[in-house]
């Protein structure tokens, strides 16, 4: 057996253990009811619904989906140790970092189902309100009889389809699933040094956070002209070196806004996503190397 | 034991080396993609201690937590509801601080400015609890002139559309009655792909109101020299500009020879 197949049978299992967690299914059929009722904006314009619908929508598939990669991984290595099968499972020829590796990918594979199956009921979400508000537009254009009322109802009816279709958003998708990736693989390198599964969660929600403010560190960091003292300048440092930018993803919010977004600062954001979970990997399979089972 | 403490430290090492090298590696990166996302005028501005005493801790912390979007959202919301309810200064608190955390958002700069320049100013004016007139009006052109600033830092954070460049003027025009910089900044908003027909033909009438009549005389014909095609534009109403036109000649007593054959236009309404 190679690796490759020794990492991809210890995946198809623990997406199979996944998918059977009673805490996973709950959180993400929250999430979906959640999503279902996201065309509670019915009474804003047309313009308001969308937008709120839209960051409604990937806020909730953000949210649930970093809480799902945050509680499915950290608890993977503690029930393994539980359960006593990661011995049986380490004294095959399996090496620690193949295991590793079937794990992390098991949850990768559940977490895309999961925004997978949420993005299916945004876009349902979407294409209802874009059929309610599209068969108003219609009425109105029956009624037209001004050639300029007319065209205004075409116009509004356009507008209306081009707000709810924009394939910007599978952009967005795209980079909410490598934020919830990029976490599930932070959260994996500190289950890898920790001794509880509570340890695991508060830690990488915190370094969630910190991720959001690091530019806001690595300014201070970088800037002599920031009043900072030497103990806080090192702390900003460490910080900044070795949390990464999830700001970098704040193009989520451009997007739902219908602004401008050049694809070469979408790849620039995608690139560094791929090189932050690769080095986060490499660090999860070099700790767990050295763990004492 | 020793082969078990040295593996540990070998490994740690290896962690520690890794995370300086990418740290080393990504920190330009970071700055680069930074630099960027300014000159592309993407994200919001960042949250300061001001921002977390307005909202409330569990916004505070999505805040924080990358949800820049639904909290804006959320403050909106509730501005709304702070509008029902009349208050005003704490509607325009938040919706100071919504455009702030959103200001690539046209809604939330536009809606705003709106809300002030109109709805909080008419009901200044109007307030039963104020009997002098004098201190009404002082509140509207105060709260007018609230919304006049908004929209000028909007168009300051999305200069790239026409849309607050159109309010914007449309404010100035209806509210302050400045027809000039009405006139200028429906320029500025017809320039724009996909900006409506009626832009380029409130320059004109925004110039005859400010009394520059012959800068709207030379603005009339200007435009219709740049669409020799009249029959594909409906919506320009050329029939209406070719009165304006042949009004302003007469005012501005142009000599015969001079004056632009408008006749062939039909009425494209």
């Amino acid at each position: 057996m190679n690796p490759l197949a020794r990492i991809a049978a210890i995946a198809r299992n623990t997406l199979l253990e996944a998918l059977r967690q009673r805490v996973l299914n709950v959180i993400l059929v929250f999430g979906l009811v959640v999503l279902a009722g996201a065309n509670l904006f019915s009474e804003f314009s047309f313009d308001d619904q969308f937008k709120f619908i839209k960051d409604y929508c990937l806020g909730v598939m953000s949210l649930i989906g970093v809480i799902m990669a945050i509680v499915a991984v950290a608890q993977l290595l503690p029930a393994e140790m539980e359960a006593r099968t990661i011995f049986t499972i380490l004294s095959k020829p399996v090496r620690r970092w193949e295991f590793l590796m079937g794990k992390y990918l098991g949850v990768v594979a559940m977490l895309l189902l999961t925004l997978l199956l949420m993005t299916a009921v945004s876009a349902a979400v979407l294409f209802a309100q874009e059929h309610s508000l599209v068969s108003d537009a219609r009425e109105g254009l029956a009624r037209a009889r001004d050639p300029q009322a007319i065209e205004a109802a075409k116009a509004s009816i356009a507008k209306i389809a081009a707000a709810a279709r924009d394939p910007w958003l599978l952009a967005a998708v795209v980079l909410v699933s490598l934020k919830v990736l990029l976490v599930a693989a932070i959260a994996l390198a500190i289950s890898t040094i920790a001794t509880s599964m509570m340890f695991t969660v508060v830690v990488t929600s915190l370094i969630y956070i910190a991720g959001h403010l690091e530019s806001t560190a690595r300014a201070v960091w970088l800037d002599p002209a920031q009043p900072a003292g030497p103990a806080a300048k090192v702390f900003l440092a460490i910080v900044s070196i070795l949390i990464p930018d999830l700001g970098v993803f704040n193009l989520i919010d451009e997007i739902v806004l219908g602004n401008t977004v050049t694809i070469v600062y979408l790849l620039k954001a995608m690139a560094y996503a791929g090189g932050c979970l690769t080095v986060v990997l490499l660090v999860a399979c070099a700790l767990f190397e050295s763990r004492e089972l | 034991m020793t082969s078990i403490a040295s593996r540990r430290w070998r490994a740690w090492l290896a962690a520690a080396l890794l995370l300086g090298g990418w740290g080393a590696f990504k920190l330009p990166l970071e700055r680069a993609l930074g630099a960027e996302q300014v000159r592309l005028r993407y994200g919001g501005a960042r949250v300061t201690p001001e921002m977390r005493d307005l909202v409330s801790q569990g916004a505070a912390m999505a805040l924080l937590s990358g949800f820049r979007g639904a909290v804006a959202d959320y403050l909106w919301v509730v501005a709304h509801t702070y509008w029902e309810q009349r208050e005003w200064f704490r509607m325009h608190r938040l919706m100071e601080l919504v455009c702030l955390l959103q200001p690539r958002s046209v809604l939330f700069w536009d809606m705003s400015s709106w809300h002030m320049a109109w709805n909080i100013a008419h009901d200044a004016r109007n307030d039963p609890d104020e009997p002098r007139l004098a201190k009404r009006l002082w509140a509207e052109r105060k709260w007018i002139d609230a919304g006049r600033q908004l929209l000028q830092r909007g168009v300051e954070n999305i200069p790239d559309r026409y849309e607050l460049w159109a309010r914007l003027a449309w404010l100035l025009d209806q509210r302050v009655g400045d027809h000039a910089a009405a006139a200028e900044n429906w320029r500025r908003a017809a320039s724009f792909p996909g900006a409506p027909a009626y832009a380029s033909r409130q320059v004109g009438y925004q110039l005859e109101m400010a009394g520059k009549l012959d800068e709207a005389y030379r603005y009339w014909r200007e435009l219709w020299a740049a669409h020799p095609q009249k029959s594909g534009e409906p919506f320009m109403l050329w029939d209406r500009i070719a009165d304006r036109i042949r009004q302003l000649e007469d005012r501005l007593q142009i000599p015969p020879g001079q004056r632009l054959d408008t006749s062939g236009v039909r009425d494209h309404r």
